[in-house]
């Protein structure tokens, strides 16, 4: 094998072998592929856009460039789903692999709906078909057999028939060719036919235009702006016209400079040129005041900058005449780059809809029609040419006719053109307004009760499959999702469309282009049937439930819009409203860089808070409300959309007759930004606030400080950044200020009322949560705020964040890696874990240490000459009481607890003394008896009630901390739910719980213990509960803050 | 461009001795027939008689001499309230002898070019420049921020290269940037072309060979590039039928391309008798206040070759 791996090695370095070597792979896949059986040509054929003279054709053709392009070879095989990472790689292809590596063939799925393990439960013999099991399924298979769809998203259900399979995929498959058909269209192409371009000048050389007494038949139209230079070669190109019935309209659109002059001039020496002025007012007024004042038959229109070939106009007025054309345009070239294109294409609405192929200053229009469309959209400050065309398209096709009509330079560098001045998102805004019709969007009807998610995704079906995931039990009785996807490739679509039928109550919407994410939630908006609706983003984690708390907060009929408190990737506070403390439009974030809970403190009153407008990508609000303002404006490029919603909503119920309207942000909805949302360019995110800045200049500024002060903050001032240099407007964040008080009730009262940040080893997110330290940070938190302090739980993304000049007590609880101590804080360190990784160097940054082990606590102090105080590990009696099961109703011998990658000793010993242990936890697959794991996790109140319901509950520590005397906390917990514990050999800790914890020195010592009745080895149980009653007192969270408070006071500066 | 053109016509004149030369008088009342106003600003201290002369044809307005022609220019534009009531503005100077066509054929044929601004030549040495012995600009460009702006700007200049830089060449430089198209009304045909190059090619040998050898390759190299200057390369087209309407008492003065200009004023006598009295008496009584510049040479006669092939 290896020997063979290394010829290969050998022979793939030279050139000419390396081909041989890949004409050889090639031949021979394609061979194990056709045996198979597992190609479908009709399939296959289906997404190339083209037939195969034979099976052997097409399959060489997907081995050697289809499967590059992402095709797959069987409708259930989806190379991207089988490989999610490697489907590209040159050096493998994934059917080949799959048919001749079956390894894994019974557990590797090779498509979303086929649950593999199940099949081959099923179907033992299936993995021994030529064609692995998804062979033997389709060769097998009737329409009426049944797949399940549980496996695609977990806690998820149902089944579809193969028959409804084929259906499904079939018309995903369809559709995604059909656009990939019009993206493909050739629209600039590096020639064009010159003969066709000579015969069409040469037909149209003899033709006579229609007598028209003295008017002429074509009124060309130019706008001008401050082009005195440019200007009269445009005029000249159309003085040069082989055509002479033509007036040509030139458009002063306000110019400041020398233009108007230069007109004059120019209009002095021909009247068939004619000068009308405007104030300032843009490029479609401009276009339109030339379309009302136009004598001619035809309009044809002709940029400042621009020159015509000579036989343009004669050549598209012959053929529009001769066959009777309302539109038509010519074929421009484009020199960019030192390349020349053309835009040579004649497409129909269809490709129109995709991509324009159509330059304005080659197109000419009947004028009625441009009258009777009201000609160019004068809201817009670019692709009004689009525009015009799209609109056009509605009611006229427009044929191509084969004549050059000008070429221009497209100078990418040229400042005062609107291509470089406007931003890319007019592109979306036109595209929109196409897309969406807003008209029979608002009479629809809509299904009340419903909540409508609308989510744009993207090509990380991951991130869709886990936002699915999290709208399965959303709390809502009636939930649609529609999911927008913008050219996704096609293996994504294909699985974006399974995992919509998984869910049961999902869509997709497939649009032929990428989007940004206003015009994505306008699609959806159109297409979604509730009377609710929530603009989501799957690149946020969010918390279950998420959707009814978010909803439920339009119950109020004053409530517009709604948001969850938004975390960014590093934790802190990315979205949590906005507000506009100056005038000037200028949006301050709320709360940016705060940790999150600042938010929740924001709105502990109700669990939300009102803000003047929302921010940060996740918004929910009433259908009807967001119809009647024509949904986002996707000017915004992924960023603002939903702040300038708000607002226009807030607008639009304001004054006589609205209802008034107020924006809040409801805390109990959390999400946190997992995926990268496309942020486009900082050009984008400067045009999104610069156009955000202008529209809203005028919204009042309104004093925000009793929203700081809800969240527990005076606002110093404020602080303007992501300013560009000139003139574009940044963004404010507030600087703030926390009073220390003295606590003035409780036991804690006197002392000062501090804000603590409690430092965890433990990652962001969903992950981080389910680590002990982060239950441990939560617990710890809760009981400091208990004692009148705030406190806030930091992980590692967000140790340094912004606002950590706001904590007067840095707590570090140590993980695996030193932190740093903040200069500015009181620095506790508390080594619960790990000490072996502690130095006396680290200890002696900080003000106090602390160690959950005594030994280590004694040693480490005599070591580093610091004081390190024991400070043992706790225990939530709120969680962990006597009153939370009876005892001794539950399993016999309990272990709570992963394997982490090893076979711990406990249970190793206790499974050879033959005692039938019964598991929480995950990882012991490899090492035991699955019939012993119970389960993978538990709830903390669900291991509080098995703890005190057990016979007796296993306990053992790692050896380093069992060492040096780091008593685990499941004792604590165990303990003060009233239970019973046989432990590893710890020194003390018979002592420290007497009656309640036995420890065993070696195997035949435990086997002794485990077959002793219990009653016999532990105190009885009202000795028991007295016992619970003390660790709760002594050993609780509420005790462990309390010590640390006394020290952090002590250590407070002044 | 048939109905009557209103025209203000600014005049600038200077005299060592302050009187005003026939030829002069000739141009001013030759003037007069297409101006509607016309005005002469002189920067000589005139005689009573000279003054008398001037003022029963024109309006004189009398100016300290600094500033050269283009101060003159600016100064009799100043004097007028509302330049955009004429049609079109004229500006120009003493330096020529002519009309040697009547101003009326001269305007009427200028009236229906397409052009902006028009002098009597175009030339290219340096940059494409009217030469502003005689301009005229059309009503649009009177109006225009680039007319304004440019006389606005404009400070007395009392170093004749910096006043070409910036106010010849700068004009035509200013027009152009606004988008305004010059024109000229003598236009080098092809004939004339070919004559103007050779004859330049002689003027710039016949300069470097009186330099130091050392200095031959360098001279040719900074000569030989620039395009001619057609009122001197042309001048002689003033006799064929008046083509150029003009001479330059500068090309009779100087010779600068050593083409024989005593021969040139000689033929100039005998075809315009009148409009060359006392032409010939002006240029020897003031020869001593206007010396030989750089490149120029005063009357020269050519070698009997040359004069044959290239001269006047």
């Amino acid at each position: 094998m290896s020997l063979r791996r290394g010829v290969r090695k050998a022979l793939s370095k030279q050139p000419v072998t390396r081909r041989l070597l890949r004409q050889v792979d090639t031949e021979r896949r394609a061979a194990v592929i056709t045996r198979s059986g597992l190609f479908d040509v009709e399939w296959y054929s289906l997404q190339a856009g083209r037939p195969f003279p034979s099976r052997h054709a097409a399959v060489a053709d997907y081995v050697r460039t289809g499967r590059l392009a992402g095709l797959s070879p069987h409708p259930l095989f989806e190379p991207e789903w089988y490989e999610p990472k490697g489907w590209r790689d040159r050096g493998r292809e994934p059917l080949a692999r799959y048919l001749t590596k079956r390894t894994d063939i019974a557990v590797r799925s090779p498509h979303p709906v086929f649950d593999v393990e199940r099949y081959v439960r099923d179907h033992p013999d299936a993995t021994e078909h030529p064609g692995g099991p998804v062979g033997h399924f389709a060769a097998n298979a009737g329409a009426d057999a049944w797949l399940s769809l549980s496996h695609l998203l977990t806690g998820g259900s149902g089944e579809i028939s193969w028959a409804a399979v084929q259906r499904l995929l079939e018309d995903t498959v369809r559709r995604w060719s059909e656009q990939q058909r019009l993206r493909s269209a050739p629209r600039r192409t590096p020639t064009f036919d010159t003969a066709a371009h000579r015969r069409a000048v040469a037909d149209a050389s003899g033709w006579a235009p229609p007598a028209a007494d003295g008017e002429p038949l074509v009124s060309v139209v130019i706008p001008v702006w401050n082009r005195p230079a440019q200007i009269r070669q445009a005029i000249e190109s159309v003085q040069r016209q082989t055509l002479a019935e033509w007036e040509l309209l030139v458009v002063d659109d306000g110019s400041t400079d020398d233009t108007p002059a230069v007109l004059e001039g120019i209009i002095a020496f021909d009247d068939r040129v004619c000068v009308l002025r405007q104030e300032r007012g843009g490029v479609s007024r401009a276009r339109n005041l030339g379309i009302e004042h136009a004598r001619g038959r035809y309009v044809a229109f002709l940029d400042s900058d621009n020159e015509w070939e000579p036989d343009f106009l004669r050549t598209m007025t012959a053929m529009m005449e001769r066959a009777n054309l309302s539109a038509a345009h010519g074929i421009v070239g484009i020199d960019q780059a030192g390349r020349r294109t053309y835009r040579v294409f004649e497409g129909g609405r269809e490709h129109l809809l995709v991509g324009n192929h159509i330059s304005l200053i080659v197109l000419v229009v009947r004028t009625s029609l441009l009258r009777d469309i009201g000609g160019f959209a004068e809201d817009l400050r670019r692709m009004v040419d689009y525009d015009l065309v799209l609109r056009l398209s509605e009611r006229s096709a427009i044929p191509l006719v084969p004549v050059l009509g000008a070429v221009y330079a497209e100078d990418e560098g040229d400042a005062s053109r609107i291509t470089v001045r406007e931003p890319l998102s007019w592109d979306y805004v036109v595209r929109s307004r196409h897309l969406v019709d807003w008209q029979s969007a608002r009479q629809a009807p809509r299904r009340s009760g419903r909540v409508s998610v609308l989510a744009p995704v993207a090509d990380d079906w991951q991130a869709t499959q886990r936002f699915l995931e999290g709208l399965l039990d959303s709390g809502v009785d009636d939930l649609e999702v529609v999911l927008v996807e913008g050219a996704s490739r096609r293996a994504v679509s294909v699985i974006h469309a399974c995992l919509a039928a998984a869910h049961g109550s999902a869509s997709v919407h497939r649009l032929p282009t990428p989007y940004n994410t206003a015009y994505a939630w306008n699609v959806a908006l159109a297409n979604s049937s509730g009377e609710r609706v929530v603009f989501a983003d799957p690149a946020f984690d969010l918390r279950p439930g998420w959707v009814a708390e978010l909803v439920a907060a339009l119950d109020d009929d004053d409530v517009l819009a709604a948001q969850p408190l938004l975390r960014g990737a590093d934790g802190t506070i990315a979205g949590a409203g906005v507000t506009f403390p100056v005038r000037g439009g200028v949006p301050a974030p709320f709360l940016a860089g705060h940790p999150v809970e600042d938010g929740v403190a924001a709105g502990s009153h109700e669990g939300r808070y009102d803000v003047p407008a929302l921010a940060g990508g996740v918004l929910a609000a009433r259908a009807a409300d967001v119809l009647a303002v024509r949904g986002l404006d996707p000017i915004f490029h992924n960023g603002w959309e939903d702040t300038d919603l708000s607002l226009r909503l807030r607008a639009e119920h304001s004054g006589h007759g609205g209802r008034g309207g107020r924006c809040v942000v409801v805390t109990a909805a959390e999400g946190l930004r997992t995926g990268e949302r496309d942020e486009g360019t900082s050009r984008a995110g400067a045009h999104n606030l610069r156009t955000f800045t202008e529209r809203w200049s005028s919204v009042a500024a309104a004093d925000d400080s009793s929203l700081w002060r809800q969240a527990g903050f005076e606002v110093a001032r404020y602080r303007a950044d992501g300013a560009e240099a000139g003139a574009t407007p940044g963004v404010l964040h507030a600087v703030t200020n926390r009073r220390v008080a003295r606590v003035t009730e409780g036991t804690a009262a006197g002392l000062p009322a501090l804000r603590w940040s409690v430092k965890i080893a433990a990652p962001v997110g969903q992950q981080g949560e389910r680590w002990g330290d982060w239950h441990f940070a939560q617990a710890l938190a809760a009981a400091l705020r208990r004692l009148g302090q705030q406190a806030v739980v930091d992980t590692p993304e967000s140790f340094g964040r912004d606002t950590a000049y706001l904590d007067d007590v840095n707590l570090v609880i140590r993980g695996r890696a030193a932190v740093e101590p903040v200069p500015t804080s009181v620095n506790l360190l508390w080594v619960i874990s790990h000490p072996d990784l502690v130095t006396g160097t680290e200890l002696a940054g900080y003000d106090a240490a602390f160690s959950a082990g005594t030994r280590w606590a004694r040693e480490a102090a005599g070591r580093a000459g610091v004081r390190v105080e024991t400070l043992l590990q706790c225990t939530d009696p709120s969680r962990f009481h006597p009153g939370v099961a009876q005892p001794g109703t539950g399993e016999p011998v309990l272990f709570v607890g992963n394997t982490r990658g090893v076979y711990r000793e406990v249970v190793h010993h206790a499974l050879a003394a033959g005692v039938d242990v019964a598991i929480y936890g995950s990882g012991w697959d490899r090492f035991i008896d699955p019939r012993h794991v119970r389960g993978m996790r538990l709830g903390v109140d669900e291991a509080a009630a098995k703890y005190r319901a057990a016979g007796v509950v296993l306990n053992d520590h790692w050896e380093d901390m069992r060492v040096e005397g780091f008593c685990s906390n499941r004792l604590f917990d165990v303990v003060a739910a009233g239970g019973r514990v046989i432990s590893d050999r710890l020194d003390g800790v018979e002592e420290l719980f007497p009656g309640a914890v036995r420890t065993f020195r070696d195997a035949a010592h435990l086997a002794e213990l485990l077959r002793t009745p219990p009653e016999e080895l532990f105190a009885d149980e009202t000795a028991r509960v007295d016992l619970a009653a003390r660790v709760a007192q002594e050993h609780s969270f509420d005790a462990r803050a309390r010590r640390l408070l006394d020290v952090a006071a002590e250590h407070r500066p002044g | 461009m048939e109905e009557h053109l209103r025209r203000l016509v600014v005049v600038a004149h200077y005299d060592p001795f302050g009187e005003v030369a026939p030829h002069v008088l000739r141009h001013v009342a030759a003037l007069g027939e297409v101006a509607d106003r016309l005005l002469v600003v002189t920067t000589a201290a005139l005689t009573d008689e000279a003054r008398a002369a001037l003022g029963g044809i024109a309006e004189v307005v009398e100016r300290d001499n600094y500033g050269y022609d283009f101060y003159s220019y600016k100064t009799g534009l100043d004097h007028v309230d509302d330049l955009t009531a004429y049609d079109e503005v004229v500006v120009c100077n003493d330096s020529f002898v002519g009309p040697l066509r009547p101003y009326p054929a001269i305007f009427d044929a200028m009236a229906g070019r397409q052009v902006d601004v028009w002098g009597m030549t175009l030339s290219r040495r340096r940059t494409l420049h009217l030469q502003s012995f005689f301009v005229v600009f059309r009503r649009w460009v009177v109006g225009s921020q680039a007319f304004a702006g440019f006389w606005r700007r404009m400070t007395p200049v009392s170093d004749r290269r910096e006043v070409i830089t910036r106010y010849e060449i700068g004009m035509s430089r200013a027009m152009l940037e606004a988008g305004f198209v010059l024109g000229s009304y003598f236009e080098e045909d092809e004939r004339d072309a070919r004559l103007a190059g050779a004859r330049h090619l002689w003027q710039v040998g016949s300069h470097v060979v009186r330099l130091p050898r050392r200095r031959w390759l360098s001279a040719t190299r900074r000569l030989a590039p620039e395009p001619w200057n057609p009122m001197a390369a042309l001048a002689d087209r003033a006799l064929d039928d008046a083509r150029l309407p003009v001479v330059k008492l500068d090309t009779l003065r100087y010779d600068p391309y050593r083409l024989g200009s005593d021969m040139l004023l000689a033929k100039c006598e005998q075809r315009y008798p009148e409009a060359f009295a006392g032409v010939r008496d002006f240029l020897q009584r003031t020869a001593a206040v206007y010396p030989l510049r750089e490149h120029e040479n005063g009357p020269t006669t050519p070698p009997p070759g040359v004069r044959q092939l290239l001269g006047y």
